[in-house]
């Protein structure tokens, strides 16, 4: 099962199992409320009368536990949250890594991201964007948070309609408004995209950063995945939640991103910890609904017996057929259960008596 | 393969045929038949004809790579796709009519019957407008004529079905044409398909300008 290959590769790197219980005290929710994606959460009172919260999130639980030290940690949960106006269980398997985060930590994130997707045997891609560089431009081209606002929602959707009639409307400089519409229609394999994007930097600091993400490239290519790594700003969704490398994985064949992460400092700095931080979750029920193959039926085989058959004879019938390594259900009439053979009891018995004389 | 949802209807319709002008065509879609998908194996094209509300959902969940669907259906229902372009057919506008002498009551709810009520609670949130939002499926401009609302939010083409029913236009809200749509992991999945595809249909008018 691929579940457990996915743990095997993170300890692997050197990530060690992070375990947690299915409830944390609601106030911790509360308190980080801008880093959740929904502020709806299942809440009940425990026996002292204090108020408690299903974890909706993985993260918030992990950075409370750390003790402001350096951590390389993997979980797999179940986390809960509203869904088409419903709460619903949803499994996540996702990577975290604290600490002072360099160069090499986010081109080992990224790398155990594209690691996870590749094990599921399709093609797959992971869009790589940077909110600090996007945010660098806006700076530089004096943008107000309105106006960043604007053209990021322009940029999610990639509406180069939108966006024209947005910078035409606030008389944005041509040639600013000639290098914020590269970078939107920007989609290229990482290399080449962050050239194009120190070309497109408006400041000596937006150079430097893509300079950054460029000293990201030699490192992917060592993990072997820099092929799989595209530079995408159209990425532009949880920016105030992020504030660096941000990346989204998709696979062939699923119409959602399966996988989502990126540098999240200000979680830390907001718990009162000193830390620097990276991660990414996978959405397991997606790459497991699309991509599992369904089975065609319930049991390898049924074993149909009459009223009357000796149980005893039954019993033997079947552990006959489970010492073949098969899967058997006993059953008197077939009712609903989808069988790829279907045995009688006298059949299995006759079997059982050739192979016992040969 | 691209798999491509269009919307039923004539929109659908000029649609296609800027499609085939830009090369992209379908001979097969013109023939009259009970067939629902239609290919061009040589070209990569499936097209499939479906209801024009439901054009995004397809796209969204990526039954359809791309679609075409009215800029409303967007407002509306706010689907993750990637807009690529404005294909500047379908042009219409989203508007307030009521009665020619509705006197509007501004320290009262303003009664607002529309298929479109995420569009209207936004137009008149963003203009500080307490209103009663109505939602109906059709026929909506029989409402202020019953009494049912003060006025409508509708999409308006030429104007003739309002002056029928002797309704005038009161404000623009937004704009509306139809929109080149893409699921946005097929985007990267089929990334030099529908980046051809957007500039062969934005091509035959020049650059993607606008008014």
């Amino acid at each position: 099962m691929i579940r457990r290959r996915l743990d095997e590769l993170y300890e692997q790197y050197g990530y060690r199992k992070f375990r947690m219980s299915k409830f944390e005290p609601y106030d911790l929710y509360a308190e980080n409320r801008d880093f959740l994606k929904s502020s709806q959460i299942i809440t009940f009172t425990d026996l002292d009368g204090s108020l408690l919260a299903l974890k909706p999130d993985i993260t918030i639980s992990i950075v409370k536990a750390n003790p402001g030290k350096g951590e390389k940690v993997y979980y797999r949960e179940t986390v809960y949250r509203p869904k088409d106006r419903h709460y619903r269980e949803i499994s996540q398997a996702g990577v975290e890594c604290l600490g002072r985060i360099d160069a090499y930590k986010e081109a080992e994130l990224i790398a155990l991201a594209a690691k996870s997707l590749e094990l599921y045997g399709h093609r797959f891609v992971i869009r790589v964007s940077d909110a600090a560089f996007l945010k660098e431009f806006f700076h530089a081209g004096g943008f107000s948070p309105e106006e960043e606002a604007s053209v990021l929602s322009c940029f999610s959707s990639r509406n180069a309609k939108e966006l024209d009639v947005f910078l035409e409307a606030r008389q944005v400089d041509a040639d600013v408004s000639g290098r914020l519409r590269s970078l939107m229609e920007l989609y290229m394999p990482f290399r080449e995209g962050v050239d194009a994007a120190e070309r497109l930097a408006l400041s000596d600091e937006g150079r430097r950063m893509a300079g950054h993400l460029r000293s990201l490239c030699g490192i992917l290519d060592n993990f072997s995945v820099l092929p799989f790594v595209t530079l995408d700003f159209s990425l532009a969704t949880s920016m105030d939640y992020y504030n660096g490398i941000i990346f989204q994985g998709a696979v062939e064949g699923i119409p959602f991103p399966v996988l989502s992460g990126g540098r999240y400092d200000k979680l830390p700095e907001k718990m009162g910890k000193s830390l620097e931080a990276i991660g990414f979750a996978l959405y397991l029920d997606h790459l497991e609904n699309y991509l599992e193959s369904p089975k065609h039926y319930d049991v390898d085989c049924l074993l149909v017996y009459k009223d009357g058959d000796s149980p005893e004879l039954i019993a033997k019938a079947v552990e006959g057929i489970v010492s073949q390594g098969k899967k058997v259900c006993a059953v008197s009439s077939g009712g609903d259960i989808r069988a790829k053979d279907i045995i009688t009891l006298d059949e299995m018995l006759g079997q059982l008596r050739e192979s016992g004389a040969g | 393969m691209l798999n491509i949802a269009l919307p039923k209807g004539r929109l659908g319709e000029q649609t296609y045929e800027k499609f085939a002008q830009a090369g992209f065509d379908c001979p097969q879609i013109l023939e009259k038949s009970r067939k629902l998908t239609f290919e061009n194996q040589e070209k990569g094209l499936r097209f499939f004809w479906v209801k024009p509300s439901d054009v995004s959902i397809y796209v969204e969940r990526g039954a359809a790579d791309i679609g075409v669907c009215g800029k409303d259906i967007l407002l509306e229902y706010e689907p993750d796709v990637y807009e690529l372009l404005d294909l500047r057919l379908g042009i219409c506008r989203m508007c307030e009519a009521g009665l020619a002498d509705f006197y509007e009551d501004g320290s009262r709810a303003l009664r607002v019957a529309t298929k479109f009520p995420r569009i209207s609670a936004a137009y008149y949130e963003s203009i500080g407008r307490e209103i009663d939002i109505i939602k109906l499926n059709g026929s909506i401009e029989i409402a202020p004529l019953l009494g049912l609302s003060d006025v409508i939010v509708d999409i308006v083409e030429t104007g003739k079905t309002l002056r029928e029913n002797k309704l005038c236009v009161r404000k623009e809200i937004v704009p509306i044409s139809a929109r080149l749509i893409a699921n946005k992991v097929s985007f990267a999945f089929l990334h030099d398909e529908i980046i051809r595809l957007r500039d062969g249909l934005s091509e035959p008018g020049g650059k993607d300008t606008h008014d």
